[in-house]
């Protein structure tokens, strides 16, 4: 406040005037510009240039200075002397306040931005081998936590922007490719339980080839987020894809092999200690194995991307083919995409009076799966069978054949994998045509459609087998089918009047996803290398299963606005509203209104820094709003009776099955969106001549009317409900990140910057006692969970017995809480932690000369992880049962005969530090090679260590250990473990 | 006109603006449901009707987590310890035996959704068929008012206090609108008995207008009614420190006690010429069980692939390494305590202890090392598999088997099933000898380690259904699961004889009982011995014979004064523990019910 009073100040501080100088201000490449703020120094008295760049202005005297400032390039002083006409051109401002940034429904200048918005371009991606777009982004954005929910090729990530917000909605934000909504469904099946598994979810970005992507843009804010309503609560996240540069035309092509290796084996007991260490000789079995070898292999990964593009006078384009092979390593996974995109745009009439664009990408991606699904159910599933398999059976008999363990829920892995065969295709077309046209100066038409659509197809093949899992064999196949319609048109508003700048935006947005799929399969079908896989013709053999299928749709229809307005570029304000109406909300509810507010203030443009020379550039920011979560399931508010033979009786004495009648869901008006209100204040400074940037950012995040499915109350016709309840969940952080240029020589640059974000997250006034979660999977761990959500507790809480040590028995001790004598649930007590306190990513760039070097590490703190590989999994008591464990269990004597039991034993720290991404490469560029604008051949390397005392295989991961939909978070159940990968690649620019 | 100027024009711009505006509200946003039918087309009294009778069969009468856990695993008969690393489950079978259940007990949060959920199906019918046309509507009607007293009967025996709605109300007992009263049991028992003895008269008569034991007929009204006279006094005060329960107090019919009603009820099943107590005793739980002639009120099960019924009854207590086919194993879980084996001694030859098995070239399957094989020539149905019968009943001691080949078939001799000694499948140097004395290192705490897996003795009682719908399938089975049966009718007559004073009378039933059963073949079909006498105590111990496993012993157990007194793994209790807690999550989301005292 007292600041803003010594700004006014500033502004009375008027002087006589005595000379009159004019002028013109142009570009860099000579072109006049208008509206360039010309301000005498010290003083208010000021004047913009006309439309041809032209200015004049009294001054006080020959002393006085005059500063040039216009958005993008560099401020510019002269000090006036004796001239009467001043010629001035305005440099680019290569620093990051310069940057133009993609905000909802348009782009703005990062300096008159005042919303948290951050973004990452290409040449700042994470490098290696990326499948999808998420992992671009991994531990270079403030607050954006990207945390693995498996290792397999192709596997989702979670992508949390700060903090968790909702209980069952998860947290997975908007996905925005150029201008099109997408939708955060699965576009790929997942599979089906083979009984000892199933094969995963995808990763839904997984159709779009990561080498088209220019940049990527995270709205954190509200103000940012609440143009998208009621789908911006978890964030926004911005794709934009490439398009023609000025200049020649571009050929690029880009070719990389990669290999990837599991970055770390658990330590389990080999043959010969675990020999030593059995007291039952019949475990030993003669053979010396090491499971995890024989199921883990290197993969190889080949890449190659090829890409033209060009902008002429009027428009661009951006074609390009890509190919990716990635193997898994796991044997027989993987992951392979072909894709292909076209970007074009181009303008007609006069003055480009009409522009068209046109985005279009097709991609075939074909994911080879094993079953390592969050849970197998008692039998487990590929990676906990080779885990827990006895390192002293032979992989194979004397007569070549597998080994059979010859009991239940105990088999050879490798045969599991043998009998195996699951394939996944997914098609994904998304294409949107972007049209604007300039109905007078400043006022813009656009009109905006678009069209995704997928089709997914699995063939999940179980073959007969000698297991007791499906023995005469099972194939499954399940067809998904989705298709995303968009229709914007909206209307853009801007004039410069004066120092009096005013931006403003108007649009209706309709959007409709239409879902459908259907599952059926066979049992009995033609053993392996017998007769015709039903992958190709399922008519050859076996008995049809019951098929299953759905079909649904929901719509979105929205109005919004925005208005931006800034005086003299120093003082910016910004608010929007939109209305989202939405089919899945209850009949009283059917639109939400989500409104923001913000202001930003370019203090280091005020007198009393402007002469302050170590700062280049500060603005304030503050700002207000409210986002909404509409990820529930579709159908929730219709009322719904379903007549089905598993709710039936056999009625009469003929014995046919009568179906049921049963009330599935009641009606349920009032149903809304879960809001988000959120506070953001922050910072934005460039330093020392621009060599020191950052921004620093407080976020306060209230979730309020969280949608749950409680139970309804005693006596309803459904045993659950869909509510919003009251109660909050509360999110609160601290975001820095801070760049500096350590070396900016014309040879050799350094630049290093890092990023860090706390999180604070409190669950309060919830109305039921307590809300439960993360399912613990294992033999003897059923309805074991670890997670609560409680009020006065940060989600993600756990609920665990305190383990005591051992006693001289080695038998596991417990904290008696309640001090009965006995060891009960009730005894558990509320551990917090499964969300890091502070996690962080430092990034380094250096160029020396033709040689390229970066360096990308990530870590966290303050965060814990339930293994439940080690209660699960490889429980000492496994030395006891013919199965194996780990070297530590082994040694750390608990007696074998302990039973799993979940607490504190089993929960440890998920503190780590790790080289996340390193490349470095040499460029060639020679004057001679005419044809040839450069070569660059690189290596990459991802993953390459980790510091950490976590024991399982990987401290970043969340397995989605989801209970009755209510979000699991900080359980580690061993899916697919993570992957080392090196690359060595060449890249082709013509 | 050229281009420019067509875009320069006024009225363009206006026409654009229209367009603009022409597309607001294209939708109405009226949710497409494609997927399913929405709304009450297709109700039929018979699907109301249908569903209520399916709540009994969907876990909760049938599978180990429901009444087995709520009245089995809580009593002196049978437990479910944690064995190894199996079934710790969060300690959620073990605080059913060791009596440390609370509000946040899974258990009691299932059971109690399950049991009201056949309260609310039950209305729900009521209001369906009250509105249809049905030509069944009266009886239907009854029987889904007959089913809200089952349910609702349970429910206070176990909670002591139900939700309630008017089951008689009109036009929807089931008006959500209202919250739902709580009523304790007291009260609702008095309500109940009232409403079965007014729906008799519209009930079917087992076996009329195409009814059968699955039905809430006269003859399963009539063994309820019996059944909550006898519990009546229990419910009027089921905390009393002494459980002196008033047993001969007056019933709700003038002149005659809750005993004389018990009597009544009781004996116009045992006169009805539709009911014989079975000399094969297991043969009421047999898989080919349907309409068996002990039958009154039973759940059918079927094993089809849209209702399959549940084979826990029989599959809970078996080793794994016990292997009615090659592609079938136990599961090792639930096992006897010792209190209860010790109770037969001395009558291990009644009929009802145990039954050996005989295949039909004459092989008996002896159990006892003797045997060399078995016939192959049973097949598990709808599959090739050999079945390999386990004997019935209680079974202890060592035991032997088929056991697989590297192959994973059934190791074979002579074109026969070989039968070896067996060992627990997860500790292959521990012989599956189930020892009847139940062991724990900490005698309180049933958790057995891994080289104690073979511990206890099992309960056999129910034939385990290795067939499924597509091969064999340890989880359904085709098994009928009784729930009022004549033997059980029995007990009931002779408790209500012996708390009036009539102990002849009840010794006659008893040894009806236990004289009309006889033993296989191998003993010369040899009937049961009679007993001389009775007190409360061999009453007791004889309820326990004819109903081990049936769902039936806690209540017993209060009645009897036994409930709150030590055995195996389970120390003295105090009587607030004599009803369960209602759930902490149905307390959270209803602020009407008040919980139970000393929860």
């Amino acid at each position: 406040m007292l600041s803003v009073m010594v700004a006014l100040a500033g502004f009375t501080t008027a002087q006589a005037q005595s000379k009159t100088v004019s002028g013109k201000v142009s570009d860099d490449t000579g072109s006049l510009l208008p509206g360039v703020n010309v301000l005498e120094k010290g003083t208010s008295n000021g004047t913009v240039t006309d439309a041809n760049g032209n200015f004049r202005l009294s001054i006080a005297s020959d002393e006085s200075v005059l500063v040039f400032s216009f958005v993008g390039m560099v401020s510019q002083q002269v000090t006036v002397g004796a001239k009467s006409e001043i010629e001035v051109a305005l440099v680019s401002d290569a620093s990051t306040l310069s940057e133009v940034v993609v905000v909802g429904y348009g782009d703005q200048n990062k300096a008159d931005v005042t919303g948290a918005v951050a973004q990452i371009t290409s040449e700042n991606f994470r490098q290696g081998v990326n499948t999808s777009a998420d992992n671009l982004i991994q531990g270079k954005i403030a607050g954006v936590r990207v945390v693995n929910s498996s290792g397999e090729p192709g596997a989702g990530m979670d992508v949390v922007i700060r903090g968790i917000g909702s209980i069952r909605s998860g947290s997975t934000p908007l996905f925005v490719v150029d201008g099109v909504p997408l939708s955060n469904d699965n576009s790929s099946p997942v599979g089906g339980s083979v009984g000892f598994g199933s094969s995963n979810a995808s990763n839904p970005l997984n159709f779009l080839n990561t080498s088209d992507i220019e940049s990527i843009n995270v709205l954190k804010d509200a103000s940012a987020a609440a143009i998208y309503g009621a789908r911006g609560a978890n964030g926004v996240v911005i794709i934009t894809t490439k398009r023609g540069t000025k200049g020649k035309g571009t050929l690029t092509f880009d070719n990389y092999v990669g290999v990837s290796t599991v970055a770390k084996k658990m330590n389990l007991l080999s043959a010969d200690q675990y020999r030593d260490t059995i007291k039952d000789k019949n475990f030993d079995h003669g053979g010396n194995t090491d499971w995890q070898d024989v199921i883990f292999r290197n993969g190889v990964t080949n890449n190659q991307a090829l890409a033209f593009a060009k902008q002429t006078n009027s428009g661009d384009y951006y074609v390009s083919l890509g190919h990716m092979d990635q193997q898994g390593i796991v044997g027989n996974s993987g992951f392979s995409r072909y894709s292909a995109r076209l970007n074009a745009s181009e303008s007609f009439f006069d003055d480009e009076r009409l522009k068209i664009g046109v985005h279009l990408t097709a991609s075939e991606t074909k994911e080879r799966a094993v079953p390592t699904s969050d849970d197998g159910g008692s039998n487990g599933q590929l990676i906990t069978q080779t885990l827990m398999a006895n390192p002293t059976y032979p992989v194979f008999d004397q007569d070549g054949n597998y080994t059979n363990f010859k009991a239940n829920a105990y088999y050879n892995p490798a045969y599991l994998l043998s009998i195996y065969d699951d394939v996944a295709h997914t098609t994904r077309v998304l294409g949107n045509i972007e049209t604007s046209f300039r109905i007078v100066k400043g006022l813009q038409y656009k009109f905006n459609a678009g069209v995704d659509r997928s089709i997914g197809k699995r063939d999940a093949t179980l073959y007969p087998n000698l297991t007791d899992i499906n023995p005469t064999g099972r194939y499954t196949q399940i067809n998904i089918e989705s298709t995303n319609t968009l229709l914007e048109h909206y209307l853009t508003y801007n004039i410069v009047v004066e120092r009096h700048r005013f931006d403003a935006l108007a649009g209706f947005s309709y959007q409709k996803f239409d879902r459908s799929g259907s599952t059926w399969g066979l049992s009995g079908i033609a053993a392996q290398d017998k007769g015709v896989p039903p992958k190709y013709n399922p008519g050859y053999q076996g008995t049809l299963l019951p098929a299953t299928g759905y079909s649904q749709a929901n719509e979105l229809q929205s109005a919004f606005g925005r208005v931006n307005y800034s005086f003299n570029d120093k003082y910016m304000v910004t608010a929007s509203m939109r209305a989202d109406g939405s089919t899945r909300f209850g009949d009283n509810n059917k639109y939400g209104y989500f409104p923001s507010f913000a202001a930003g203030w370019n203090i280091s443009r005020e007198d009393f820094l402007s002469s302050t020379k170590w700062i280049s550039n500060a603005k304030l920011r503050a700002s207000w709003g409210q986002t909404g979560n509409q990820d529930v399931p579709n159908k929730i508010t219709q009322a719904s009776y379903a007549l089905s033979g598993g709710d039936g009786y056999y009625l009469y004495n003929n014995l046919n099955l009568v179906n049921g009648l049963t009330i599935t869901r009641t009606v349920n008006p009032n149903l809304k969106w879960e809001v988000s209100t959120q506070y953001n204040f922050g910072l934005d400074f460039s330093l020392l001549d621009d060599r020191l940037y950052g921004t620093v950012d407080y976020f306060n995040k209230t979730t309020t009317d969280a949608i749950l499915f409680i139970p309804s109350p005693v006596l309803s016709p459904t045993s659950n409900v869909w509510v919003n309840i009251d109660g909050k969940i509360v999110n609160t952080g601290v975001e820095l990140s801070l760049g500096y240029h350590i070396l900016r020589g014309s040879k050799f640059t350094w630049s290093v910057d890092a990023n860090g974000a706390t999180l604070h997250n409190e669950v309060k006034d919830l109305p039921v006692s307590e809300i439960y979660s993360g399912i613990v999977s294992g033999t003897g761990l059923t309805d074991v969970w670890a997670n609560v959500y409680k009020s006065g507790y940060a989600v993600g809480s756990f609920y665990l017995l305190k383990s005591d040590g051992l006693d001289e028995n080695g038998a596991e001790k417990f904290v008696d809480k309640d001090g009965d004598g006995l060891i009960t649930n009730a005894d558990r007590y509320v551990i917090q932690g499964a969300l890091p306190k502070f996690s962080y990513g430092i990034n380094s760039q250096m160029k020396y000369g033709p040689f390229d070097l970066s360096l990308s590490f990530i870590g966290q703190t303050g965060g814990y992880l339930i293994n439940n590989t080690a209660v699960g999994v490889i429980n000492v008591n496994n030395l006891n049962s013919d199965r194996n464990t780990s070297v530590e269990n082994a040694n750390s004597g608990a007696a074998i005969t302990n039973p799993p039991r979940l607490s504190t034993r089993y929960l440890e720290s998920s503190d780590f530090f790790r080289l996340n991404s390193a490349r470095l490469g040499y460029t060639f560029r020679h004057p001679s090679v005419s044809w040839l604008d450069n070569a660059n051949i690189y290596v990459t390397g991802q993953n390459i260590f980790t510091i950490t005392n976590y024991s399982g295989f990987d401290p970043l991961i969340n397995s989605p250990k989801a209970l009755s939909g209510n979000q699991s978070l900080g359980i580690d159940y061993p899916r697919y473990p993570t992957a080392r990968t090196f690359t060595v690649g060449l890249s082709l620019k013509f | 006109m050229n281009i420019k100027n067509i875009f320069k024009s006024k009225s363009t711009q206006i026409v654009a603006a229209t367009l603009f505006l022409s597309f607001s509200a294209c939708t109405n946003l009226e949710e497409q449901v494609h997927d399913e039918v929405l709304g009450g087309g297709s109700i039929t009294a018979e699907s109301a009707l249908a569903a209520a009778y399916d709540r009994l069969g969907d876990a909760t009468f049938t599978d180990n987590s429901g009444m087995i856990a709520m009245q089995e695993y809580s009593s002196d008969i049978a437990l479910l310890a944690t064995r190894g690393s199996d079934w710790g489950d969060g300690g959620k079978w073990r605080e059913m035996h060791e009596f440390t259940w609370t509000s946040n007990s899974l258990l009691l949060n299932d059971n109690w959704g399950r049991l009201t959920n056949g309260i609310a199906r039950s209305l729900s019918a009521i209001s369906v068929v009250t509105n249809s046309t049905d030509a069944n509507k009266n009886i239907f009607l009854a029987e889904a008012q007959g089913l809200y007293a089952f349910y609702a009967f349970n429910t206070i025996d176990l909670f002591n206090q139900t939700p309630y709605r008017d089951p008689l109300k009109t036009p929807d007992p089931l008006n959500t609108n209202e919250v739902a009263e709580m009523k304790q049991a007291p009260e609702v028992i008095d309500e109940l008995i009232t409403l079965v003895e007014s729906i008799i008269p519209n009930l079917a008569s087992l076996g009329d207008n195409s009814t059968h034991t699955g039905r809430f007929t006269k003859q399963a009204a009539y063994a309820l009614l019996a059944d909550m006279y006898l519990n009546r006094a229990v419910c009027k005060d089921r905390f009393n420190a002494s459980s002196s329960f008033a047993f001969t107090e007056a019933s709700l019919t003038t002149g005659q006690s809750d005993m004389d009603r018990v009597i009544y009820y009781t004996s116009l099943l045992i006169n009805d010429s539709k009911f014989q107590l079975a000399k094969n005793y297991f043969s009421n739980f047999d898989i080919n069980n349907s309409g068996a002639p002990e039958h009154i009120f039973a759940i059918i099960q079927k094993i089809d692939a849209f209702r399959a019924g549940d084979n826990d009854l029989g599959y809970v207590n078996v080793e794994r390494n016990q292997r009615p086919s090659p592609a079938n194993r136990g599961t090792n879980a639930a096992c006897m305590t010792t209190e209860f084996f010790h109770s037969w001694d001395g009558n291990q030859d009644d009929p009802r202890f145990s039954r050996k098995y005989q295949y039909s070239d004459g092989t008996w399957f002896m159990n006892d090392g003797t045997d060399v094989s078995v016939p192959a020539s049973d097949v598990v149905a709808g599959t090739t598999q050999p079945w390999f019968h386990f004997n019935r009943g209680i079974i202890y001691g060592q035991q032997y088997g088929p056991v697989l080949d590297a192959s994973g078939k059934f190791v074979m001799t002579n074109g026969r099933i070989a039968v070896k000694s067996l060992v627990i499948e997860k500790n292959t140097s521990t012989p599956m000898n189930f020892t009847p004395d139940l062991v724990f290192d900490n005698p309180l705490v049933s958790v057995l380690t891994t080289n104690q897996l073979n511990r206890g003795a099992r309960i056999f009682k129910f034939e385990f259904d290795p067939a499924g719908v597509s091969g064999p399938d340890n989880g359904v089975s085709g098994v009928d699961i009784p729930l009022y049966r004549l033997g059980g009718i029995y007990t009931m007559r002779a408790e209500a004889y012996f708390r009036k004073g009539d102990v002849t009378s009840a010794l006659a039933d008893i040894n009806m009982l236990r004289t009309t059963r006889t033993r296989e073949a191998l003993y010369a079909n040899a009937p049961g011995k009679p007993i001389a006498s009775l007190d409360k105590d061999i009453l007791y111990k004889e309820l326990g014979f004819e109903l081990y496993w049936e769902m039936k012993r806690r209540p017993q157990m209060i009645r009897f004064g036994k409930f709150d007194l030590p055995f195996t793994a389970k120390a003295v209790s105090l009587p607030f523990r004599r009803a369960y807690p209602i759930p902490q999550s149905a307390i959270d989301v209803n602020k009407q019910i008040v919980q139970n005292d000393g929860y």
